[in-house]
């Protein structure tokens, strides 16, 4: 089981007064299904996300998964927290650009100490829905066959938990719905958390969503009418 | 959670090089790398020798020519000498032809009385004191003329005198014999056996070589010392002989029949205590096994033709004069002696030829007008000079290498800050990234060392050498090897690796989302009370 508990973040800009984009948030989850954070530009959503995924440090609380807090981790812990744990899906889909698509995928299995070995790389392709004849860069794709290949690298490693910011931000509605298709199918066999401004794909894909403003949560379908399928903790 | 075995898997990006291969900082990296190639051989070729040992460089190099030119005079000793002489405020490395180890000042190459003795125990080499004083020249016996002391004149009138005394200061002065001291143990390691009287016990007793002897025994003895003062030259700490015509002009010579008709006379002799000039009295006389033409010719640079004193005052002057000096180095600095003695006399044998000598001068080196000094040990102190002047603009050009270095690293990883982050966001430990760029830092050190190794090698063979030979008579081999390319090696590996350490520990220290956005977090303000 995932937690947050009190996760706060204060950003402390040059020659600004300091920001607090995230207020002492406190969540449980469940193992599997899809969750929706939901919030207009600046609640803090992704500032939610990235402290969940281990991507930022917060300047309060913490995350447990199966009762292990994250203030007891070491940076080693956190980095293979990062590594084993968890995967992250951006926006901008982030793929290294000097590598093939392939090669953007071993480096997820190397990083985890295993071989990129062809077949399995070639098999999580097609389980993305994605083929190709030979090595592709980034540079000669869509943005939906990119971030479908965001989606390979992360899920290779299988991670117990896919965070996924913005994924469709920078797709068309139609790439959109074929991308968030595809994590709500991951999602029956992990927990998926999403971050979205976009309410319709929220309620036709959660399982459950999360509202956000001024760096708190401020409603939680679960205690609402179910929106869907609802997942029990 | 997380198993500390699951921890071990975390391997190396065999892609690091194209992750890191940019045709942006090109002309920096090229910069860099020149310039840290520079910094690498102007250091190496600066202190490879002194890591080599500089007194063993200095010595090897004077003391394989020296020994060259030296065999067949060393030869003719029944033992064998090196001799460490300094000259006022030029200290000069000689090699004396005899065979005895012997102690005097050699400017930075000082040994104490104890050092000495921990030498000769461990060399088996006997040990004996050459005189110094504190303008660092020999005790000199008070002799005039140029080849026989003056004591040893044979003076039958005063116009006789008189005109050798105008030749003398002519001459700039007087000449004479050099001395030794040492204790009966000494001498009789070296061989010497006494053929009258004893050997010196104090201060104001000497005993003479069979040179001197035969000396007196040719012209007579002459006690000058009632009849004459002196006028001294302070530049040289020399003094010249003037005759008292108010004293007695008429000066007896006393035939020499036999070594005891020495005993019991008296020699001029210069002492730093004053007055200066004293007498001291003639105890024995000494068979030095030396070549007593060749000591004549030359009093001063013929060691077994020399004057002995006792141990004590050679072991007073070297208290004096003689600061502590790396034990290890002086010792090794006297095998070498032995051996290339050793090696001379050898080569000698071998070649069946003759050797000149003394050694020709070259005339930068030195102030003296003698020109058969050879001013190594000055050339050492150019050198010397030479090493810390290298050194430094090594240092400088180092500094600017390094920044230059930190710069283009600094560059460099904020070029590939973003994948960097994106690797973290997989799971990438501070590790991975570190060897991910320790092949870049890799690169760079290779890269510099093998520039660097050609620079100096250039540097090397194109004017250091020719310059060292020409300045040195090839009396200095500068070196080239392997120490100076494990420097040029240390050196390019310490640059690349200290040019990177800032930029990497700042990549390290922001957090994923920072690597990746660009973000650079500002720091919590501490309240104010």
């Amino acid at each position: 089981m995932f937690e947050i508990r009190n996760l706060g973040k204060i950003y402390y800009p040059s020659g600004a007064s300091p920001v607090e984009a995230l207020k002492g948030v406190s969540v449980k989850f469940g193992d599997k299904g899809m969750i929706f954070i939901l919030g207009k530009s600046g609640c803090g959503k992704s500032t939610l996300l990235h402290l969940m995924g281990g991507l930022d440090r917060p300047t309060s609380g913490e995350f447990l998964l199966d009762g292990v807090s994250s203030k007891d981790f070491s940076k080693r812990d956190l980095d293979d927290y990062r590594n084993r744990c968890v995967g992250f899906v951006f926006q901008e889909y982030n793929l290294l650009p000097e590598f093939t698509v392939q090669e953007n995928i071993g480096i997820a299995l190397q990083l985890q100490g295993k071989r990129a070995e062809r077949e399995k790389i070639d098999a999580m392709l097609a389980a993305v829905g994605l083929s190709f004849d030979g090595p592709r860069y980034p540079n000669e794709l869509s943005g939906g066959q990119r971030q479908r290949v965001a989606i390979a690298r992360a899920l290779i490693k299988e991670p117990r938990i896919l965070f996924a910011d913005e994924p469709t931000g920078a797709l068309d509605s139609k790439t959109g719905n074929e991308i968030l298709t595809l994590l709500k199918e991951i999602s029956a066999e992990r927990l998926v958390v999403v971050v979205s401004h976009d309410e319709e794909f929220a309620r036709r894909f959660g399982d459950r969503v999360l509202g956000m403003r001024d760096g708190s949560i401020i409603s939680d379908s679960l205690d609402e009418e179910p929106l869907g399928e609802r997942v029990e903790d | 959670m997380m198993s500390h075995d699951d921890r071990k898997n975390d391997r190396k990006i065999g892609l690091a090089f194209r992750l890191l291969a940019s045709k942006k900082r090109i002309v920096t990296t090229l910069v860099t790398i020149f310039i840290s190639a520079l910094a690498c051989a102007l250091f190496a070729l600066a202190w490879s020798g002194w890591c080599y040992d500089y007194c063993d460089l200095a010595t090897r190099g004077y003391l394989h020519y020296a020994a060259s030119k030296t065999g067949s005079y060393a030869a003719d000793e029944p033992y064998p000498y090196f001799s460490l002489d300094t000259a006022g405020e030029y200290p000069y490395l000689c090699l004396s032809p005899s065979g005895t180890i012997s102690n005097s000042i050699v400017n930075r190459h000082r040994f104490s009385f104890e050092q000495m003795r921990a030498i000769e125990e461990d060399t088996q080499i006997p040990f004996v004191r050459e005189m110094v004083n504190t303008e660092g020249v020999s005790y000199w016996g008070c002799y005039a003329g140029a080849t026989l002391p003056n004591s040893l004149s044979t003076v039958p009138n005063a116009d006789a005198v008189h005109d050798l005394l105008t030749a003398w200061r002519l001459t700039n002065g007087t000449a004479g014999s050099l001395e030794l001291a040492g204790s009966e143990e000494d001498y009789s390691a070296m061989g010497f056996t006494l053929l009258a009287g004893r050997y010196p016990r104090s201060r104001y007793e000497v005993a003479l070589s069979e040179a001197h002897y035969e000396a007196f025994a040719a012209q007579g003895y002459i006690d000058v010392s009632a009849r004459f003062t002196t006028e001294i030259d302070d530049d040289f700490g020399t003094y010249n002989l003037k005759y008292d015509v108010a004293r007695q002009p008429d000066v007896p010579v006393q035939p020499i029949g036999q070594y005891e008709d020495l005993l019991g006379k008296t020699l001029m002799g210069w002492s730093d205590e004053l007055p200066h000039l004293r007498t001291f009295t003639i105890v024995g006389v000494v068979d030095t096994h030396c070549n007593v033409r060749r000591a004549q010719d030359d009093w001063e640079n013929y060691p077994a033709g020399r004057i002995l004193r006792a141990e004590e005052t050679g072991i007073e002057v070297c208290r004096a004069f003689c600061p502590r000096l790396d034990e290890g180095r002086a010792s090794r600095l006297f095998k070498l002696c032995d051996a290339y003695q050793k090696e001379a006399l050898e080569a000698e044998r071998l070649s069946g030829e003759s050797i000149d000598y003394p050694l020709p001068l070259r005339g930068d080196f030195f102030d003296f007008s003698r020109p058969e000094w050879v001013y190594v040990d000055t050339s050492a102190n150019v050198i010397y000079s030479c090493t810390l002047s290298v050194g430094a603009l090594s240092a400088a050009v180092g500094f600017v290498a390094l920044l230059l270095g930190g710069f283009r690293t600094e560059r460099m990883v904020e070029d590939r800050e973003k994948e960097f982050g994106i690797l973290r966001s997989m799971g990438a430990s501070d590790g991975t990234i570190f060897k991910i760029l320790l092949a870049d830092i890799a690169a760079m050190a290779c890269a510099i060392f093998l520039v660097a190794l050609a620079a100096s090698l250039g540097m090397y063979y194109a004017w250091i050498r020719p310059w060292g030979y020409s300045a040195f008579m090839d009396a200095y081999e500068l070196v080239y090897n392997g120490w100076t390319v494990l420097i040029l090696f240390g050196g390019s590996a310490v640059l690349a690796m200290l040019a990177a350490v800032f930029p990497v520990c700042r990549l390290l220290r922001r957090s994923v989302m920072e690597n990746i956005v660009g973000r650079r977090e500002g720091k919590k303000k501490k309240k104010r009370k």
